[in-house]
């Protein structure tokens, strides 16, 4: 199997905690971020959400950002945790040979109608030049290019709530084409009442809590925050001794509704599948694909155990895509399979193993995937360090 | 063997016009694009004009779906993908798993910004609109319209967004990922960007000169342009005809400045240097540099020393031009739109113009192709954009040969 690649970093920033290690226990535990909305969010129709608790400066040590937007300090923070467990020092890394992508959905939302309130009440003295900088949707990028100076390439990826798989998926392969060693992937999205009211309009937000794959269909509670990982071609992480979680590849082609994988080129084994499901009809081609691979008339007749984060951190779309990645690592370094957030009764996906509780359960590949609200489906493969480990 | 990536089919529209025939045309002609602002009330920022697509009318055959709510820009999209895709001999429908790749500042921003508004001024936004304004969906919707509904990636790498585009696609086919992939970029006219680079002071108040001693500032514009890209041999295979070989590509960030370029011009520097690397060419086999060229200060002269650092003596000689005086700064757009032009300019043998440019600037001593309808032999073209978060791609282009140059 070719996975040149590896992950050597992991970052979260998610309404669990700021931290893999509070994420990680709240998927041990499955204990939600989700809470009963106030303010905007419940003005929005929203009655829970997933936010980010406390101040965010103050896990932003690089005053340079502390009036940036929130997507952008989210992806900071997340980024910077990521390098720390990495054992990376940006200040001795070689900056030409370092790219980043980052995965949006909405971007800096909240700043951009901040943006739009000063040149609609007060017309041009009204525009501020630092919202508007701050708003364009590679600002995340841009700044943790600057804080982190990294002069290899940075790349932002937009799309829907596959955003940040789509944007693995994007770093692997500008790491194939160019000099890139090492390549920063983040996804990230910050909540806005708006958005949710939108989402509320068109019948896709939950009135309560988040079910993946429970028919019928009951909506998303939207979430914000980042998820981070740190890619390293497999001779760099070996050259500096790297801590290696996992090879990282991508897995499937990407497949749009209404088609099949060709679930021949997932080996046959047992798996974790880090599901993007999150309670809407979308689900079921989700579901679709899925068994296409796995399940007892799939091409691969294994186990496969679907995880969800998605009822702990609420729908963050390109945030939580990347936090898909983050719990499919952390399922094979661990050696534990949590307990599934996928309540059973999922008529869609009854072929898969949702266990109840925690098992240790050592397993060598793991699948991120994610359907979208719209769009294409993406998935990315992992496996465990094996012969990896440096 | 690196597998060689041709273009094989091109759609543009810009101010000037839309199709290749009318914007060579303004380009031969040194026309330029640039009026009032109509599409909004600009009279109240210090510079009101820019390159405004006059008189657009969607084809709505060119969508099975339902057009006419279309963000404006999914409507210039359709139209250069059609004309791209049937140039390249594929009739209406592009092979299925065609990756698309495309790349913009904006998205459906005219959809946004009119949502945006609306829940300013306390009232109810169109709820649609949100799904017009993100800045996948354009990319989807040509995708679904075009039969290539599989592998879309949006690129928002703010002014090289299409560069990058065009870029990721080239290194897609030669990857064997793909014999076919569909590339290109796209920005419209709206005030949340007049609104924003005004508030920069980044947007001239006189005319927009790239180059020009005297430049004071940029001028937008609005467009799309799509490069249907085709591994060679496949291209052949199907006896199209070719237009011209992408030979090279380079990235890279500055990690600078959110908005300002790197004044040492390192970035920009690393991503042209990178680009002649991967098309195995010298700086001296580069007949024509189309630059980015924006006009504003510190861009245009940070460009200068990057193309006098790389091409050493030949910067003296090699002929240098921004069509951005032509057509204005079509943001994420622009690198595809500019990728184009420089196609149709090296199979004409004509140097595209910079307009407006009379008075050198002792810090940007390039050829700057002065006078319209220049006659060149161009065999090698080098196209360059930057952009906000130190973002930067150049490409390499050259005249399509079956035999390696």
């Amino acid at each position: 199997m070719n996975d040149e690649f590896v992950i050597t970093g992991l970052g979260v920033v998610s309404p669990v905690g700021i931290g893999v290690l509070p994420f990680w226990e709240a998927m041990l535990s499955r204990s939600s971020g989700i809470r009963p909305s106030s303010g905007g969010m419940a003005a929005a129709g929203a009655p829970y959400s997933a936010g980010i608790a406390g101040d965010i400066n103050a896990h932003l040590d690089d005053r340079r950002f502390r009036r940036a937007a929130n997507i952008s300090k989210y992806a900071l923070v997340a980024v910077n945790q990521a390098i720390a467990d990495a054992g990376l020092v940006p200040a001795g890394w070689e900056a030409e040979e370092v790219g980043v992508v980052v995965g949006v959905t909405h971007g800096a939302i909240n700043l951009t109608r901040e943006f739009h309130a000063g040149f609609v009440k007060d017309g041009s003295l009204g525009a501020s030049p630092s919202l508007f900088s701050d708003s364009v949707l590679n600002a995340p990028a841009g700044n943790i290019s600057i804080a982190l100076g990294i002069k290899g390439a940075a790349h932002t990826v937009v799309g829907d709530s596959g955003a940040g798989i789509d944007a693995v998926e994007f770093a692997l392969k500008v790491m194939k084409h160019t000099k890139l060693s090492t390549c920063i992937v983040a996804g990230a999205e910050e909540l806005d009442p708006i958005v949710a009211r939108v989402y509320k309009t068109f019948g896709l937000l939950s009135q309560d809590n988040m079910r993946p794959f429970i028919v019928p269909a009951s909506g998303f509670v939207p979430g914000e925050g980042a998820g981070a990982i740190i890619i390293e071609t497999r001779a760099r992480a070996a050259s500096r001794s790297a801590r290696v979680y996992a090879g990282i590849k991508t897995a499937l082609p990407p497949i749009w509704q209404g088609r099949d994988f060709n679930a021949g080129e997932i080996p046959a084994q047992d798996a974790f599948v880090s599901t993007g499901a999150n309670g809407t009809r979308r689900d079921a081609f989700e579901a679709r694909l899925l068994s296409g691979v796995f399940s007892p008339q799939g091409a691969n007749m294994k186990k496969a155990y679907l995880g969800n984060i998605k009822p702990l951190v609420g729908e963050s779309f390109a945030a939580s895509a990347v936090m898909q990645v983050v719990a499919a690592t952390l399922v094979l370094d661990k050696g534990v399979v949590p307990p599934s957030t996928i309540r059973s009764g999922a008529p869609d996906v009854a072929w898969a193993t949702m266990n109840e509780d925690a098992e240790q359960r050592p397993l060598t590949m793991a699948l991120a995937a994610s359907a979208g609200l719209k769009g294409p489906a993406h998935s990315i493969l992992l496996t465990a360090p094996g012969d990896a480990h440096a | 063997m690196t597998r060689r990536v041709v273009v094989t089919g091109m759609g543009i529209i810009t101010a000037l016009g839309s199709g290749k025939a009318e914007n060579l045309s303004g380009i031969i002609a040194g026309a330029s694009a640039i009026g009032r602002l109509t599409s909004f009330d600009a009279s109240g920022y210090r510079g009101a004009t820019g390159a405004e697509i006059r008189g657009f009318e969607f084809d709505k055959a060119l969508s099975p779906n339902s057009p006419k709510r279309y963000d404006r820009a999914a409507k210039l999209l359709l139209t250069v993908a059609r004309e791209a895709i049937r140039e390249a001999g594929f009739a209406d429908k592009l092979p299925a798993d065609t990756p698309v790749v495309l790349g913009t500042t904006l998205g459906g921003m005219l959809s946004g910004s009119a949502f945006h508004k609306e829940i300013v001024l306390g009232r109810e936004g169109r709820a649609s609109s949100l799904f017009d304004y993100i800045a996948f969906s354009q990319g989807v919707r040509v995708a679904e319209d075009n039969g290539a509904s599989s592998n879309v990636f949006s690129i928002s790498n703010a002014c090289a967004s299409g560069t990058n585009a065009i870029g990721f696609a080239l290194n897609e086919i030669r990857g064997g990922i793909s014999d076919i992939a569909l590339a290109g970029g796209y920005d419209t006219m709206c005030e949340f960007t007049v609104a924003g680079f005004n508030s920069l002071q980044a947007i001239t108040t006189t005319l927009c000169r790239p180059f020009d001693l005297r430049r004071d500032g940029l001028v937008l514009g609005e467009g799309a342009a799509i490069l249907i890209l085709e591994e060679m041999g496949a291209a052949k295979r199907r006896g199209t005809t070719i237009l011209a070989e992408i030979a090279g590509y380079g990235e890279s960030s500055d990690a600078y400045h959110i908005t300002r370029p790197d004044p040492t011009a390192g970035g920009a520097r690393l991503a042209i240097k990178r680009a002649l690397e991967d098309a195995a060419c010298a700086p001296s086999d580069v007949d024509y540099i189309n630059a980015h060229g924006t006009a504003t200060s510190f861009n245009d002269a940070m460009e200068a020393k990057a193309i006098r650092e790389v091409f050493k003596d030949h910067a003296k000689t090699v002929p240098v031009s921004s069509i951005k005086s032509a057509v204005g700064h079509i943001l994420g757009g622009a690198g595809a739109i500019e990728a184009v032009i420089s196609i149709v300019a090296m199979n004409e043998s004509i140097l595209p113009s910079n307009i407006n440019y009379s008075t050198p600037d002792p810090e940007c001593p390039l050829n700057i192709v002065d006078r319209p309808g220049q006659k060149h032999n161009i065999k090698r073209v080098l196209s360059n954009s930057f952009g906000f978060g130190g973002a930067n791609a150049a490409l390499v282009i050259q005249k399509y040969r079956d035999r390696e140059p």
